[in-house]
This record gives C-alpha cells, structure tokens and sequence, in this order.
C-alpha cells in the first residue's frame, strides 16, 4: 500500500491480490460522507484510490483520515474472508434450522390421522350442527 | 448557467455505464450530460450546470455513481 499525500488529497495505492474490489469498494462507501473518492488504475496491478476532503483538512486530519482508510480497508477485507471460509457451515446451520422446523414422520402420520378423525365426526355430525337453523328452530307449520 | 464544461473520465474496470446512465436520470435537472464509451473510458461531459451546483458537481456526481456501483 503506498500512500501520496497533495493538499487536500491521498491517493492510495493498492494491490488488488490483497484487497478484493470488493472491499475497496465497500471501504470507500464507507468514506462517501466525509470525502470525495474515485478509482482509478489497473485492476490486475495497482488500484488507486483518489480521497479528497470534503472539507479543507490540515495535514495532520489528511493522515488521520488516510489511517482510518486503511484500516477499514483491513476490516472489510477479513470480514469478507471470513464470510467466503464460513460459507458452507453457515448454510449448513440454515438448513438444519430449515430442517428441523419440519414435522416428523411420527409426526405427519399424527397429523393425518387427527385429519381423518375430524373428517368422520364432521360426517357423524353428532351435535347436529349441520343441521339448518330453519329446520331446527324454525316456525312448525300448524294444521287447522 | 455555468458555461464551463466538465470532462470526467470513468476507468471500465471500476465503473459501468448503466450505472453511470443511471446517476446522469438522477442529475439531470442540474446540468446537462453527455456520455461517450471509448475502449477503456467512459466519457462523461457536464455542462449547462446550475450555477448554485457548479463547484460541487463534479466530485458529487463522482461519489453517487461509486454509491451506486457499490450497491449495483
């Protein structure tokens, strides 16, 4: 990494075998509220990263800025080294979690048979319930 | 209106042109864009900048578009 510092302004360069564009990127959107930025450069050789205040910074703030760049840099870039080495285990818990929401076999087998219960007594029907309330409570008809 | 015209050159590596059309919608009612591909180059001319906007513009519209590709 090697860092040249103007008025006002770092350009950082960075080799793009130990810093994905990825972090780059992610690092510099991090900055975006602070400083201007824009990349430049040769994606298989050297990454330049142009950083300017968005206010006047004095020389001391410039490296301090150019600090913190750097290590958010290293931050973003073994967050994304580990999220790609724990891929694989994370979705495998995922699924597990997935898995282990399901029901059983005993389980479904219960379930079809609680089914199948509910399905006789609603044809038994054994507190009439089915029965229309007209037919039930209705006026009976009077002969005369 | 600013008469001065702006030239940014966006490297093909880092930056895409749709995305590039994209922040140009989204400023276009401050200036007016032009947009030229070259074999490594994305061209971009500002122009007819809205004076309020004219020392800010180009650094601005730089950060949108790297907003944008990283969220692209």
């Amino acid at each position: 990494m090697k860092i040249t510092k103007k008025k006002n302004e770092l350009i950082i360069s960075l080799n793009p075998k130990i810093y994905p564009l990825e972090a780059i990127y992610g690092t510099c959107y991090i900055f975006i509220d602070r400083a201007y930025l824009f990349l430049d450069g040769n994606l298989n050789k050297e990454v330049k990263v142009f950083l300017k205040g968005k206010k006047e910074l004095s020389p001391k703030e410039l490296e301090k800025l150019a600090g913190e760049f750097k290590n958010e840099l290293l931050n973003y870039t073994l967050r994304l080294s580990i999220a790609k080495n724990t891929k694989k285990i994370r979705e495998t818990i995922v699924e597990r979690a997935l898995f282990s929401a399901l029901p059983h076999e005993e389980e479904l087998e219960k379930i079809n048979k609680s089914e199948q219960i509910n399905e006789e007594t609603i044809e038994d029907d054994p507190l009439g319930i089915a029965v229309p309330w007209e037919e039930k409570y209705g006026k009976k008809k009077h002969s005369h | 209106m600013e008469r001065k015209n702006i030239v940014i050159n966006f490297n093909k590596k880092f930056y895409t042109g749709e995305v590039i059309k994209k922040a140009i919608q989204d400023y276009k009612r401050i200036a007016s864009f032009n947009i030229k591909f070259d074999k490594k180059e994305i061209k971009v001319e500002i122009k007819n900048i809205n004076l309020e906007f004219k020392d800010i513009i180009k650094e601005e519209f730089c950060n949108y578009v790297l907003g944008l590709m990283k969220n692209a």
